[in-house]
């Protein structure tokens, strides 16, 4: 007789014509594909879908919504790996050794298998189990993997679901709790793709004749009537082969797997099976895989369900299940949610005997503690709740609410036996995914009620202050209604102020800061930061307290603009004191930055001393390891917030806090410069008060501030700024009157030029130009600066001139040039003999007044013109540079033809000059030839 | 073009004679050696013309084709295109149920025009019992082999004498499947001692000389449905408990001091398209369980002269709780019945076929490895059973 294929079997109608099967392939590729590294950490990434899976999900078969879940799950998938990875190493029974290719001893007795592997972990102590690493393991995964890979391709359907089989088996092992997430991550991966791969098949089939003839392509959203009955023969096959697995895990994972194939068979969505699977996992006692199987069945309903399938009309019974004890649905809520609901309610009866130690024993055994173990559920929560409250509607909302928070009426129905649960208070690991889903509008409404949930729910699964500070977070997006305002922040702060921990007592003060400010009055806020106050005293600060105290602090600052403001509000400055270390100065610096950003005026006393000494901490916090930026920062905020000091009239004091600055800041050369700077304005301010002429008492001041200044100056390292500040309160000593004052700075500045060396610190191109930009500046100013009784009106030019002739590395060519030229012009300006200066201060004559009418003073200007004009001359002649000389000779020739009446010698000179110039430079030259021109009109030729 | 061809061999078509075949074809010489229905192909030309094989009376497909240096080796699976017969049915399941009409077609398929004196198609229906050893004695067994019983047996002459031409040649046909008067087409069954049978043969009538080509297949015969109402299904569910004291073998003494308790409900009559449902709850138990399973059994019993051998096989065991349950919670109780495996309860005279529904509660005692070694009993003192009737039926 001909081998006959059995029913039961896939059979491979593939024609054997060197056709290869496109999903087969397809497949190969897929499982196939190792990458490339394969090392180190690649080994999970490589087991996670491929490019080649991504395709094949968006292959001929799979549609889009199907697609759009699993993308949902790929991203939430490689958290649960990161947060569970861990490298340690495997115990594996030889019972499960899935590598072992022999079918297992169908002949024996099943419990006599059974009982063989319970044997088998028993033996394990004795006998040397295999202790392999966690890399192993996936790398054997990834082997099973293609395995199955290879089976599939070579038509061998039958052995590739055995190896699936096998693989599902792995996850009866919780023997390594850590590692459990991850191995589920693996192990549905591989279901994943199988299912895939089923569910590609039978579509197939359904399209295309046994001789590979296309039927007819099935429409996208196809029902159980346009299948072909050869694909639905081999669809039920599927689910005959699956339903005969011994295994009560196995059985379940790989039935959900199929489970969307469902649809070539029936119509409706399978509310029935997943029902019934629902209940199925019952079976499992394993707390940890009954929770992961449960995240399956969630994770793989999903597709099952239109998404909007809110009121399908398929039957509500359930045939011979109606009689469970099950929580009573109302039929508003739609089916998608009804098992999810149920089959979570029916995880937490068990969940809720972890939670009181029953599996303590078997926890410790495998080497962790019951709060880690619970933290491993964690994901499987809160993916549950993600699907149980996507796109609910309010009723739904208020189901799921009431019946996770209030659960007495919703367990199951309890019968003598031991281990009763009287406690039936809600689990706050899973109030707090629910919190973490509910929309906020929705907390916001039933904040109330929501609050008891979260009061009442203190077990050991999740902290209770995290539900708080959810809850808070919540409340902050969305304004609850405003007559429960202040309800809600008595009632929470009620449980909130028992708390003995500091930390968990501060994280939720944080949130709350945030809720206060947005909803309440300042009279909250004081009683909130005494309170806080009050635990703070209890206990030490540890940093992770400092961190919530500095965010509260921070978002003080940030709500109120005005930082007298917060700096005033009670219990803030005691706030302030508890911080150290580290995260001082970075609370102080924000609190710097929010001044310099307010950009107010600070005249509140108080405020000026705290910020100060804050300024101070920051300031000592700073040494030669601190980095250039921080040092930098800290020095732009305090300048900026010493700036911002205001005084107002009371000069005197102003002066005084400068002092402290000084003292208090002393390393800082920005400060410094700032603190001449202010002190300037001080005496500027000094003079306006006094009404343009200086009484006895406002020159005091001034000198005060001078002097002050003329102490500060020297201790500034960089020449540059220290020359500039000389000059600026020379200029502000000279608006005052104070003409000695004014010739000592100045000489002091030209001593500093007289000792520099070039360079300091800076390019000596950018020095040359500074020093050339100041001494024009300095020249200009001596257009108003009288002389010298007893040295001549001419002693500080000649002090330049020479300061010049001297240090000729100071300022060289083009610049040197420049400053000559300034000096021919002002000599021309002093000779005009008006005072183009409208003076504050009305004491103070120039020299115009001065010499009025003194022919020695002539002579002396002539004198010194001659000797101008002659170094101008000589400089002109050092400079070697073509292209650069050119241009010199125009600069000279417009400054001497400015300045001077033209004639005699003079102008034989421009002239020279010109020509010279024209003779160096191409004749289309703007510069050129608007000198000839002005020349010209000068009427020079 | 093919310019010669030599066989070495005289019978190109008979079985199991090695022969090397040699052709010339275009120049290079081609060597084949045919074993048994195989062919394969040293080729060292770059195109191979089927036409060879078909002309030696073979027909081949590709197996292998890869370049060996500069020629092409192609290894040809080749068969014999010798004459062939095959049934083929219009169901793909190949489940039929009385009084439905077998249809499909035999495809014949000669490599040269044949001559027949008909076509017969027979389709015979047997119970093959046998004696199980252990109940009866193995000689008893070996001897007093129970007579196959026929349930059906029809022949139909679906071809006049004639000749078939070369090539295929397909030959629909349809035979009814009629309930025997006074008797029954019992289903389809594979027992371990009873089995159920249902072939049909196709066969070419050649002369006394010739070959006589035929063919066979199986087909399922299945009942057809049962009008029942529903109603009265849903009253055969079987309330059970398994405590200590239930139990009929030996326990462990530490589960009969502490005591357990197991309760629920099996729907005991159902049907074969449907599963086995119900629910258990674990009211207490004071050892942990470690598993609860199903277990399918097929009891079957044959009667041989004055005696009637009965023998219980496990055919599937299906788990519904693994590990500690959580007490009081109801588990459901849901068993895929394997088709082929089962059959709708049935007695008669000469054997019966029931099935049996036993709920397997293991439970988690540390026993010591000595004494799962050395007390064959030990694997049996740590669970305790309940065994229930099951009747299956064809609704």
């Amino acid at each position: 007789m001909e081998y006959e294929k059995l029913p039961m079997e896939v059979p491979n109608e593939v024609p054997e014509t060197g056709f290869v099967d496109p999903l087969g392939a397809n497949s190969a590729g897929v499982l196939g594909g190792r990458g490339g590294g394969g090392g180190g950490g690649g080994l999970i990434s490589n087991l996670g879908p491929s490019r080649t899976v991504q395709r094949l999900r968006k292959g001929l078969a799979s549609d889009s919504y199907a697609q759009a879940v699993a993308a949902e799950w790929d991203s939430y998938k490689s958290s649960v790996m990161q947060r569970f990875a861990s490298t340690g190493t495997i115990t594996v029974t030889t019972g499960l050794d899935i590598l072992s290719k022999e079918p297992r001893g169908h002949k024996k007795s099943v419990t006599a298998v059974h009982l063989e592997q319970l044997e088998d972990t028993e033996k394990e102590a004795r006998e040397g189990s295999k202790i392999i690493s966690q890399q192993e393991y996936i790398t054997r995964l990834r082997e099973l993997n293609d395995e199955i890979a290879h089976a599939w391709l070579n038509n061998e359907r039958v052995s590739a679901l055995r190896l699936t089989i096998k693989v599902a088996k792995l996850l009866m092992d919780t023997s390594v709790p850590q590692f459990y997430p991850t191995l589920f991550v693996l192990v549905t991966d591989v279901m994943d793709t199988v299912g895939n791969l089923v569910w590609d098949r039978i579509k197939r089939k359904s399209e295309v004749d046994d001789c590979d003839n296309l039927v007819a392509l099935l429409p996208a959203e196809f029902t159980a009537d346009d299948v072909r009955p050869e694909a639905k023969e081999t669809c039920s096959n599927w689910f005959y082969k699956i339903g005969c697995i011994r295994e009560l895990l196995p059985r379940i994972y790989l039935e959900i797997a199929i489970l969307r194939c469902i649809y070539f068979l029936e119509k409706d969505p399978p509310v029935a099976s997943i029902r019934r699977l629902n209940l199925m996992l019952r079976g499992i006692a394993d707390p940890l895989a009954s929770a992961y199987a449960h995240l399956y069945l969630a994770r793989r309903g999903q597709v099952l369900f239109p998404s909007d399938s809110g009121d399908s009309d398929a039957p509500n019974s359930y045939g011979t299940f109606a009689g469970f004890s099950q929580m009573p649905v109302p039929s508003a809520i739609s089916q998608n949610r009804d098992y999810l609901i149920n089959g979570l309610n029916d995880y937490l009866f068990l969940f809720r005997r972890v939670l009181q130690g029953e599996f303590d024993k078997k926890i410790s055994a495998s080497g962790i503690d019951r709060r880690l173990y619970v933290t491993l559920v964690e994901p499987v929560f809160e993916w549950i709740m993600k699907c149980i409250l996507k796109g609910a509607n309010q009723e739904e909302m208020a189901f799921i609410v009431h019946a996770f928070g209030e659960p007495e009426p919703l367990t199951p129905r309890r019968r003598s036996g031991n281990g009763g649960q009287d406690n039936q208070e809600p689990v706050s690991v899973l109030v707090h995914y629910m919190l973490k889903q509910l929309p906020s509008a929705y907390i916001a409404s039933e904040a109330l009620n929501i609050l008891k949930l979260v009061k009442s729910s203190k077990d050991i699964s999740l902290s209770q202050h995290l539900n708080y500070k959810l809850l808070g977070e919540k409340l902050c997006e969305c304004s609850p209604p405003r007559e429960n305002q202040l309800t809600i922040l008595n009632e929470v702060w009620k449980v909130v102020m028992t708390y003995a921990s500091l930390p968990e007592y501060i994280t939720v003060a944080d949130v709350f800061v945030d809720y206060i400010l947005q909803y309440c009055t300042e009279v909250e806020l004081a009683v909130l930061l005494k309170d806080i106050l009050k635990h703070l005293r209890k206990s030490d600060a540890s940093d992770v307290v400092l961190m919530s105290l500095e965010s509260i602090i921070f978002k003080l600052v940030t709500h109120y603009t005005d930082i007298t403001k917060v700096l005033n509000l009670v219990h803030v400055v005691d706030v302030l004191d508890v911080f150290y270390g580290e995260v001082r100065l970075s609370v102080f610096k924000r609190i710097l930055a929010s001044v310099t950003r307010g950009n107010q005026k600070i005249s509140d006393p108080v405020t000026r001393h705290i910020i100060f000494e804050q300024g101070r901490v920051l300031h000592d916090s700073l040494d030669s390891l601190s980095s250039e930026d921080d040092r930098r920062q800290i020095t732009r905020l305090v300048a900026r917030f010493v700036q911002l000091v205001d005084l107002g009239s009371d000069l005197e004091q102003h002066l005084a806090f400068l002092v402290d600055c000084r003292a208090a800041f002393g390393n800082m050369d920005l400060l410094r410069e700032t603190v001449v700077h202010v002190s300037n304005r001080l005496s500027i301010s000094a003079l306006q008060m006094a009404g343009g002429s200086t009484d006895k008492e406002t020159v005091e001041f001034v000198k005060a501030c001078v002097t002050f200044n003329g102490i500060t100056i020297p201790s500034i390292t960089s020449i540059i700024p220290r020359i500039h500040l000389f000059l600026e309160t020379a200029e502000s000593a000279f608006m005052n009157g104070l003409l000695s004052h004014t010739e000592d700075l100045i000489k002091t500045a030209l001593k500093c030029l007289q000792d520099a060396s070039v360079g300091d610190g800076l390019k000596p191109k950018e020095f040359e130009e500074s020093v050339c930009s100041f001494l024009l500046k300095l020249i200009s100013f001596l257009t108003l600066v009288p002389g010298h009784g007893e040295l001549g009106p001419f002693y500080i030019l000649r002090g330049i001139l020479t300061l010049l002739d001297t240090r000729t590395r100071l300022v060289t060519g083009r610049g040197r040039l420049r400053v000559l030229c300034g000096v021919v012009c002002m000599l021309a300006a002093v000779r005009e003999g008006k005072s183009f200066h409208i003076t504050l201060n009305e004491q103070v004559d120039n020299n115009d007044v001065l010499y009025f009418e003194d022919s020695s003073y002539e002579e002396e200007l002539a004198e010194i013109t001659a000797i101008v004009v002659d170094m101008l001359v000589t400089c002109l002649d050092q400079d070697y540079d073509k292209a650069q000389t050119g241009y010199q000779y125009l600069d000279a020739c417009n400054a001497l033809v400015t300045a001077f009446r033209v004639d005699g010698d003079l102008q034989i000179l421009c002239t020279g000059l010109l020509q010279k110039a024209s003779a160096l430079m191409i004749d289309t030259d703007a510069y050129l030839q608007a000198t000839a021109w002005y020349v010209q009109r000068r009427g020079i030729t | 073009m093919l310019t010669s061809l030599t066989v070495f061999g005289d019978r190109v078509f008979e079985d199991h004679v090695q022969f090397p075949l040699r052709a010339s074809y275009g120049g290079p010489l081609l060597f084949a050696s045919i074993t048994a229905l195989q062919v394969f192909l040293t080729c060292a030309s770059r195109s191979l013309d089927l036409k060879l094989f078909r002309w030696i009376g073979v027909s081949c497909f590709c197996l292998q084709e890869f370049w060996d240096g500069s020629s092409r080796v192609v290894y040809y699976k080749a068969e014999y295109a010798k004459m062939s017969v095959v049934i083929k049915l219009n169901r793909v399941d190949r489940v039929y149920r009385p009084p439905d009409v077998i249809g499909g077609t035999i495809i014949v398929d000669t490599p040269s025009s044949v001559s027949h004196q008909g076509v017969r198609l027979t389709a015979v229906g047997h119970i093959m019992l046998q004696l199980s050893p252990r109940q009866v004695g193995v000689f008893e067994a070996l001897y007093k082999s129970v007579k196959p019983i026929e349930l059906m047996h029809k022949v139909v002459d679906i071809q006049a004498p004639g000749k078939l031409p070369r090539g295929e040649t397909e030959i629909p046909f349809a035979i009814s499947l009629e309930t025997p008067k006074g008797g029954k087409l019992f289903e389809s069954f594979h027992g371990a001692y009873i089995n159920i049978q249902y072939l049909l043969t196709a066969e070419l009538i050649r002369g006394y000389l010739q070959k006589q080509m035929s063919s066979m297949i199986e087909f399922m015969v299945e009942e057809r449905n049962e009008q029942i109402p529903r109603g009265l299904i849903e009253s055969t569910t079987v309330n059970f408990y398994i405590t200590h004291d239930t139990q009929k073998h030996m326990i462990s003494p530490v589960l009969r001091s502490g005591g357990f308790k197991i309760t629920g409900r099996v729907v005991t009559q159902c049907s074969l398209s449907e599963y086995v449902t119900g629910e258990l709850t674990v009211e207490h138990s004071c050892v942990p369980i470690s598993s609860i399973d199903l277990q399918l059994l097929r009891v079957e019993s044959v009667a041989a002269s004055d005696r009637t051998a009965t023998e219980t096989s496990e055919i599937q065991s299906t788990q519904v709780a693994d590990g500690d349950v959580c007490r009081g919670l109801a588990v459901p109780i849901y068993m895929v019945l394997p088709r082929l495996l089962t059959c709708p309860t049935l007695a008669t005279g000469a054997f019966s076929l029931e099935f049996e529904l036993s709920i397997v509660v293991t439970f988690e005692v540390g026993l010591s490895r000595h004494a799962l070694l050395y007390d064959p009993n030990a694997t049996k003192m740590v669970s305790a059973n309940e065994t229930l009737p099951l009747r299956l039926m064809r609704i």
